[in-house]
């Protein structure tokens, strides 16, 4: 996928000759991945086409005749872009802070990183609530500068949804960014700057196109991700900010009718799978350049 | 019903109830039970801690009978459970339309009236269920902001932003909004069901941009209150009850509450069947029924038991009396919830 990992796998001896190459490595996970998530997605799908009568098509005439489904759609293609982008454009940034710590500073520096990440996403979430309230930590402290508090409506809007997202994503932009920097030859920079280029151009045209891999794969993720987002949207969001996943919730746990669910499900992840198809063969030709 | 633990109870009065549960009269040890062991799931936290200490903990001691707790309330997985012949929970107990709707899918066993002594609680079209207490949800507010002297007190109150201005809120699901609109509207408590959808709808489409926020669950809209981020909602009076002590008290009016009904029944094909019978008749009884509302503050499904709280708690319950509330009708919302939460939802969408 990306280039760190390629080079890792090269074996650096020739001891490595092991008959289990390749397939039978991954077996074991393969054998659980069909127990644990195959089975019950075909189960999904399966209950997608049947209601209590039997084989039906109604999960999927509901997504075309609601207009539920088509604004809910709507809402969750924007969130997820728009919480990529700026999780993406975050995340990088901060790698490249990272990056140019000493290693001990970006030790210290990724622990930062790793708390929200090992923080559960509902306590995140109602820490915001403190922090970007109409009375919370940001507009007091900017009423304290001010003379008077302005209210800014960072929360109950997708303002805060973004807020929200964006502070569960950026690690996830962190990693690889930081990984892909770190790999690179540092050669090449000096190169670049023997040769006269300013720090932006080295920045532009080395830094930036080497670590397209890693940008592709955390934009990925992140877009995953944030697809199937839940709890963020549901405790900082207004009353538009209903997602897809919302919807299969509704469906499954208070009106119990899971065949909508499901239906909703299924496009769902053929959705993120045309997403991840599409994204993967950019990488792929990514890599062939 | 939502990813968050139901109830906040302060320790203090979940300790003075484990006292007054103790102190209830031992009662003969029951030798109809046959198993040793009891499953049930629970919305965890100080609600697990109360429930303990006017049920479970008193059951095991009388019966010798373990309680185990698993996993939350929840109707899907109740469904998938005897559905799929696999069922875990042996008693299963839960708020609105989900005991009625379950009772004609089948979900439940008929209440043994041979085991069950309050038999007139016994209700559903099988038999299959009985209420196991009521939450009554006030309007509140934050008692450091408003002292009281001027706050909404009833359903048309709360509508009424220019008489009481601020921003309100309430749950983003149909199933505890739309009464309140009916009566905010005009329509007599008594008069709801079946409820004018129209009319519902054209009275929050005017409470609408009032709401900042459509509360996610119980607990977020405490937080709303007690973080100044709205001025009034409804919430249940336990819940209020529990900041009593705490850095940012709430006040709360129940002029004209709003009544949810918590059920209780065993869940169909448990191997355990009279024990969890056994449970059920002991959870309806009115000295555990009376301990459970001392503690959360919340309406004894079994009325007997009102005689039995202590004037201190029954200064938190609604008086019943005044026909001013607005009791939940679950059996309308069983067949109408779906149609009407999906039109709730695009009516908040737009």
């Amino acid at each position: 996928m990306n280039d760190i990992s390629e080079k890792r796998r090269r074996p650096v001896s020739g001891r490595a000759r092991i008959p289990l190459d390749g397939f039978g490595f991954i077996l074991p996970s393969l054998i659980l991945f069909a127990a644990v998530f195959a089975v019950p997605i075909g189960y999904v799908v399966m209950f997608s086409f049947q209601t209590d009568e039997g084989a039906s098509l109604d999960g999927y005439r509901w997504i075309l005749d609601s207009n539920l489904f088509g604004r809910v759609l709507w809402t969750s293609v924007q969130i997820a872009l728009l919480a990529t982008l700026v999780s993406v454009i975050l995340g990088y940034l901060l790698a490249l802070f990272l990056y140019r710590l000493s290693p001990r500073k970006r030790a210290v520096g990724l622990a930062f990183v790793l708390f929200p990440f090992w923080t559960s996403i509902l306590v995140k979430s109602y820490s915001l609530t403190v922090l970007l309230g109409r009375e919370g930590v940001v507009n007091s402290t900017l009423g304290w500068f001010l003379g008077y508090n302005p209210e800014l409506p960072l929360i109950f809007n997708r303002i805060g949804v973004l807020i929200g997202m964006s502070n569960h994503l950026v690690p996830f932009v962190v990693f690889p960014v930081l990984a892909n920097l770190l790999a690179q030859d540092r050669n090449l920079g000096q190169a670049a700057a023997i040769m006269g280029a300013s720090p932006f151009t080295i920045f532009r045209r080395v830094t930036l196109p080497l670590s397209t891999p890693a940008i592709l794969a955390a934009t990925l993720m992140c877009l995953i991700i944030s697809f199937g987002f839940f709890v963020t949207p549901a405790l900082l969001g207004g009353r538009t900010d209903v997602m897809l996943a919302n919807l299969i919730d509704l469906f499954t746990r208070e009106t119990l009718n899971w065949t909508v669910a499901s239906a909703i499900a299924v496009v769902l992840l053929t959705a993120s799978i045309v997403l991840v198809l599409a994204l993967s063969r950019l990488t792929g030709q990514q890599k062939a350049v | 019903m939502t990813i968050f633990s139901e109830t906040g109870m302060k320790r203090r009065s979940f300790l003075a109830g484990t006292g007054a549960a103790l102190a209830t009269p031992f009662l003969t040890r029951s030798a109809r039970s046959q198993s040793k062991q009891l499953i049930l799931p629970t919305y965890g936290g100080s609600y697990q801690e109360m429930i303990q200490a006017a049920y479970t903990d008193p059951f095991t001691q009388e019966t010798g009978v373990e309680v185990i707790f698993s996993g939350v309330p929840d109707f899907a997985r109740l469904k998938a459970q005897v559905t799929a012949g696999n069922v875990e929970w042996d008693v299963f107990e839960a708020g609105g339309a989900w005991f009625p709707a379950g009772s004609k899918e089948g979900l439940f066993e008929p209440l043994d009236p041979g085991i069950i002594t309050e038999t007139d609680l016994i209700i559903g079209e099988n038999k299959d269920y009985a209420p196991f207490y009521d939450t009554p949800y006030g309007i509140a507010w934050n008692s450091g902001k408003y002292d009281g002297s001027a706050v909404p007190r009833s359903c048309a109150e709360f509508w009424d932003v220019d008489r009481f201005p601020g921003t309100r809120s309430l749950r983003g699901r149909a199933d505890f909004v739309l009464e309140i609109a009916l009566v905010a509207d005009g329509v007599d408590p008594a008069d709801l069901y079946p409820l004018d959808l129209d009319r519902a709808f054209a009275a929050l489409e005017r409470l609408k941009p009032s709401i900042p926020k459509w509360a996610e669950s119980t607990s977020q809209l405490v937080t709303l209150l007690t973080a100044n981020e709205v001025d009034y909602d409804y919430v249940p009076n336990g819940r209020v009850r529990a900041t009593e002590d705490t850095a940012t008290p709430l006040a709360i009016s129940m002029d004209q509450a709003f009544i949810s009904h918590e059920y209780i029944g065993v869940v169909k094909g448990t191997p355990r069947r009279d024990t969890a019978m056994e449970f059920v008749a002991f959870a309806l009884r009115p000295d555990r029924q009376a301990a459970f509302s001392e503690l959360i503050s919340y309406l004894p499904g079994n009325r007997k038991a009102l005689d039995l709280v202590s004037e201190d708690a029954k200064k938190w319950l609604p008086d019943m009396t005044t026909g001013k509330h607005i009791v939940q009708n679950d059996d309308w919302w069983a067949a109408e919830f779906a149609s009407t939460q999906q039109r709730f939802q695009e009516f908040l969408l737009l």
